[in-house]
């Protein structure tokens, strides 16, 4: 199954067919591009959230706590848990799913692992496609699971409508590590495990954080106190979640996001098509050659455009 | 690493079968080898596995099974898998196994039967030959 045949499927919601689909989004290349070609079109209309945090904080179980309610709810759930891949080997493990598999054999729920892969437009276009993908499939709810480190977890919040950011007491070097970084992109900032000691110490940090960014007009974070394991706090959490996503019912991230997509793929094609050609003419390698040999001077350079 | 798609593995227990060391060993080598590997959880139902394994879109699902129970639920996933069109799905099954069954596993579609004092480097080897035969490449 591939091309027509694999959307057309992909809109009647067949799980094999949304399975796929990702995968041809994973392996990159024309058949991704031309799946994506056909993606695009796909109106907005799922809420899509992101959940991020550092190992340990509880995703999975919280993610596996918010597929219940949405259940309970009648929405329909895809989710796409995010790990990362060994730079040595490409090899990684994806655990994410255990705490989920009570939904698997739910109808209205498709759980999926991405893996980093590290190809050409990183993780990022393939996390974006593989929610396009699910939004296709007309999924009410998306949720994107991904750990909070690196470069990527900024990516991941630029992508999604609502940024849930999770942290655990005793995380408060985290926090403070983050400040400048992720939490910054945080919607709604939630404190799991609170049945733990030190709640009031991270509590207090992430009350800051919310102050900081607190302005007229503008959304300011809520901080909500959960406890996943036994689902303490989580209706509280889908109100701020729910909240949150009135005042993102413009879907403008996501809007900005593939503003910048658009600039990328544009860049991506001027590349293959004028630069490469350029650099691989004789005419440039003669007289790059004169320049670095200084017969020529650098400004000749500019005599090839 | 070769220019192909990394080989996804599903790697699941069924039944009762709390054996965990087994399995938490091969995942870590088969990631060492550069497989994206995905864990069902223990103590699965071959429903569940056969969900997942559709969902994951993987190449390959390994059963671990160290306290038998393999001939009641094997037969059960290969016919879930069937149902859901998964037929190119490799089926590899690990563990300790009587010699005896093994026939009979083949019988049903089980692609390969590894038992105990199997070698990492071995399984591998198998999974990436099988693999690369189904996908119809050339193995680097």
């Amino acid at each position: 199954m591939n091309g027509p045949e694999l959307f057309a499927a992909l809109l009647e919601q067949k799980p094999v067919a949304i399975a796929k689909a990702i995968s041809t989004a994973e392996r990159g290349g024309p058949d991704s591009e031309a799946l994506f070609n056909q993606l695009f079109g796909v109106p907005f209309h799922s809420q899509v959230i992101g959940i991020t945090g550092p190992p340990g904080a509880g995703k999975s179980t919280l993610v596996d706590r918010l597929l219940e309610q949405a259940r309970a709810a009648g929405r329909r759930v895809g989710v796409l848990a995010v790990d990362p891949s060994s730079p040595l080997t490409g090899g990684s493990i994806l655990g994410d799913r255990v705490r989920m598999q009570r939904h698997a054999l739910d109808p209205g729920v498709f759980i999926r692992s991405l893996s980093n892969r590290g190809h050409l437009g990183g993780l990022s276009e393939v996390t974006y496609q593989g929610i396009r993908v699910l939004e296709a499939a007309r999924f009410d709810l998306v949720l994107v699971e991904s750990i909070g480190i690196g470069q990527n977890e900024i990516e991941i919040t630029r992508m999604v409508d609502t940024t849930l950011l999770v942290t655990i007491p005793g995380m408060g070097d985290y926090v403070q590590a983050m400040k400048a970084g992720v939490m910054e992109f945080g919607d709604v900032l939630v404190i799991n495990k609170c049945d733990l000691p030190g709640v009031g110490q991270v509590e207090k940090l992430l009350q800051e954080i919310a102050h900081d960014r607190a302005a007229p007009g503008e959304w300011t974070p809520p901080v909500v106190k959960i406890t996943a394991s036994n689902g303490d706090g989580i209706a509280s959490l889908v109100e701020a979640l729910d909240a949150h996503a009135r005042v993102a019912a413009d879907h403008a991230v996501r809007r900005r996001y593939e503003r910048r997509l658009l600039d990328e793929m544009l860049q991506r094609a001027i590349l293959n098509r004028y630069f490469q050609p350029l650099v691989q003419s004789e005419d440039y390698q003669a007289l790059a050659r004169q320049v670095l040999e200084r017969q020529r001077p650098l400004q000749d350079l500019w005599s090839l455009l | 690493m070769s220019m192909s798609a990394p080989i996804r593995i599903l790697l699941a227990k069924m039944g009762l079968d709390t054996h965990t060391i087994g399995v938490t060993v091969l995942a870590k080598g088969l990631r060492d080898a550069g497989f994206e590997v995905i864990f069902s959880g223990f103590k699965q139902t071959p429903e569940v596995v056969a969900a997942s394994a559709l969902q994951e879109d993987v190449d390959v699902v390994g059963v671990s099974s160290l306290s038998g129970g393999h001939m009641r639920y094997m037969p059960h996933l290969l016919e879930l898998m069937r149902e859901q069109g998964l037929d190119d799905t490799l089926v590899i099954l690990g563990g300790v196994i009587p010699e005896e069954d093994i026939e009979a596993l083949a019988d049903i579609g089980v692609d390969r039967v590894f038992t105990m004092g199997a070698s990492m480097d071995d399984i591998v080897a198998y999974i990436r030959r099988a693999v690369a035969e189904k996908r119809g490449e050339a193995l680097a």
